[in-house]
């Protein structure tokens, strides 16, 4: 295998692992198809199955500007079981620096998620989704 | 070099004998010392289903009583009192009877004439933000007032319980204690011997009182849920054999583990947690994520399906018993159930709560109907996942092997316990309590 070949690879591990961490510790990056980098704060740190709780989501511009004035909505659900939240979370408050506290959160199994978060600015809406393992 | 063929054969013999003892003796020595099966993953999920993890009983903030030992010795003294009822002969134990985790082993529970729905276990129950099959109440006290005006269950009527604690002096005296004077409904003219709002007569002689006596009688017949439902919230499982185990796996306890789980309900608990998914439902300590799901029940013969969920909020949402109504303790509404529950998704059609499966083996017939008779057709029936009746069955077919299923059984059969609760709660008071 080429040297380049082995650093790509590794660069790759070694971001999945990072990944993986930051999950795990209860924040997330979206999905690179979104035009917003969003991540995300439990109030439950970790996330437990069966206990309603919020979320302040920061969203950002690509280049690191915090986003004022957005409409944040969250739906979702698990792909492998077809079915989504079990509850219908809202955004309660825009907190600033592009902070948004969402409530009503609660996940009823374990396994893989997808947390589809619509951002609305005025008559621009986009989806980023927000991969979850619990 | 030649050897003679007997000295070959006792050579052979003696290598054979030699390597079968030292296999019997290492099968053995692994027989006794089982290396824990286990993945670190599985242990994650055996763990989380182990009963040391469900906290003390909440209390719920929308009954300010909820915790209070007076207002549970009144909820245990009228949960099995058949007074409130319209023959005189239907309690709360009769359907919920103590003896049977309180259950009643009948297809559907039997009081006044039969219940549309069978005899839900109330064990665990006041960890649940939602009460029947559809999770219509969203409280164990605002749960407990249905069922004394169900015409087939208890009959009664609000009207005539305020009439019964007025009558009975203990009942009144306790009663004035904990949420102050009883309204005096002594004029027959403003204050009916029966009435409710149901249809038929008694409807008719509901609307005939004015609003603000109706709420009279409403706060009266309120504070007898809320006492019940104290008495309710006391009801809590025991630990188990499963649960034994989960303490010797902590303590990588292999002998104790060989003990108390056999190799069919190892294997079990292995299909629990894996292949049956059964997990993705029964989770927790109760063995239950209290949600809503579509699993393809068949509707009892004569009955028309049943469409749980998407009708059950509805119900939720409109009952003014709810965490949000007026009678609700809770100063701040902070109903976030209620609030946030998803209401109209094509997803709830059909979905009914997940039952705990903590001593379900004494719990039968099971689903929301008693549709199915035995554990063994319980699990035979996820395994096939029928097509939905109405709606849309959430689970896939499992192809579990006849002996799978058999371990599976032989698993749920180790979640059998008596309940943690003080065993004077368990029986009927007695006369001076």
């Amino acid at each position: 295998m080429e040297f380049s070949k082995i650093v790509k690879l590794q660069i790759t591990i070694i971001f999945l692992f990072i990944a993986e961490l930051t999950y795990s510790q209860g924040q997330s990056l979206a999905s690179s198809s979104c035009d917003y980098a969003i991540s995300f704060i439990s109030e439950l740190d970790p996330i437990e199955i069966n206990r309603m709780h919020s979320w302040v989501i920061n969203v950002k511009t690509k280049a690191g500007i915090p986003v004022e004035g957005a409409t944040i909505r969250l739906e979702g659900g698990m792909p492998e079981h077809d079915h989504g939240l079990p509850t219908n979370p809202r955004m309660t408050a825009e907190l600033g620096s592009g902070n948004y506290r969402i409530e009503g959160i609660r996940f009823h199994m374990g396994g893989t998620w997808e947390i589809k978060t619509t951002i609305t600015i005025k008559e621009n809406r986009d989806i980023c989704t927000i991969p979850l393992e619990l | 070099m030649h050897y003679p063929s007997r000295i070959v054969k006792k050579i052979a013999l003696g290598l054979f004998l030699g390597i079968s003892l030292i296999s019997l003796s290492l099968w053995v020595y692994a027989g006794n010392k089982t290396p824990n099966p286990w993945t670190a993953d599985e242990i994650r999920l055996i763990e989380s289903l182990h009963i040391e993890n469900l906290p003390k009983a909440p209390a719920n903030p929308s009954n300010s009583v909820s915790k209070n030992l007076l207002a549970e010795k009144l909820g245990h003294r009228l949960f099995f009192d058949p007074q409130f009822s319209k023959n005189g002969q239907i309690s709360c134990a009769t359907c919920h009877q103590p003896n049977n985790f309180f259950t009643d082993k009948q297809t559907k529970g039997s009081g006044i004439g039969s219940s549309s729905h069978n005899t839900r276990s109330i064990v665990g129950s006041a960890y649940s933000p939602w009460l029947y099959s559809d999770g219509r109440k969203d409280s164990l006290w605002s749960q407990a007032l249905s069922p004394l005006e169900d015409p087939n269950e208890h009959g009664s009527n609000r009207m005539q319980i305020a009439r019964l604690l007025n009558n009975d002096e203990n009942y009144r005296r306790v009663y004035q204690s904990l949420f102050g004077p009883l309204p005096d409904i002594s004029d027959l003219q403003r204050f009916p011997k029966n009435a409710a709002p149901i249809p038929g007569e008694l409807g008719l002689a509901w609307r005939a009182m004015s609003v603000q006596d109706q709420k009279l009688i409403n706060e009266v017949f309120v504070n007898i849920g809320k006492a019940i439902g104290a008495y309710e919230r006391l009801l809590i499982p025991g630990p188990s054999r499963f649960d034994a185990y989960v303490n010797a796996l902590k303590k990588n306890d292999l002998k104790s583990q060989s003990i108390l789980l056999n190799d069919s309900e190892i294997r079990g608990l292995r299909i629990f947690i894996n292949k049956g998914n059964c997990i993705n439902c029964h989770n927790g300590p109760l063995f239950t994520n209290d949600e809503f799901h579509n699993t393809g029940v068949i509707s009892s013969p004569r009955d028309l399906p049943d469409k749980g969920r998407i009708d059950g909020i509805r119900k939720a949402k409109k009952d003014i018993f709810n965490c949000m109504g007026i009678y609700s303790d809770d100063q701040r509404k902070e109903c976030d159930e209620l609030e946030y529950a998803r209401i109209d998704q094509p997803e709830l059609l059909g979905a009914i709560r997940t039952p705990s499966l903590r001593n379900i083996e004494s719990t039968g017939p099971y689903m929301h109907s008693g549709q199915i008779k035995t554990l063994t057709a319980v699990i035979e029936h996820y395994n096939q996942a029928p097509l939905s009746m109405i709606g849309h069955n959430e689970s896939e077919p499992l192809r579990m092997s006849r002996f799978e299923r058999r371990d599976l059984v032989a698993f749920l059969k180790t979640l059998e316990a008596p309940l943690s609760t003080n065993f004077l709660w368990l029986e009927p008071p007695s006369e001076n309590q």
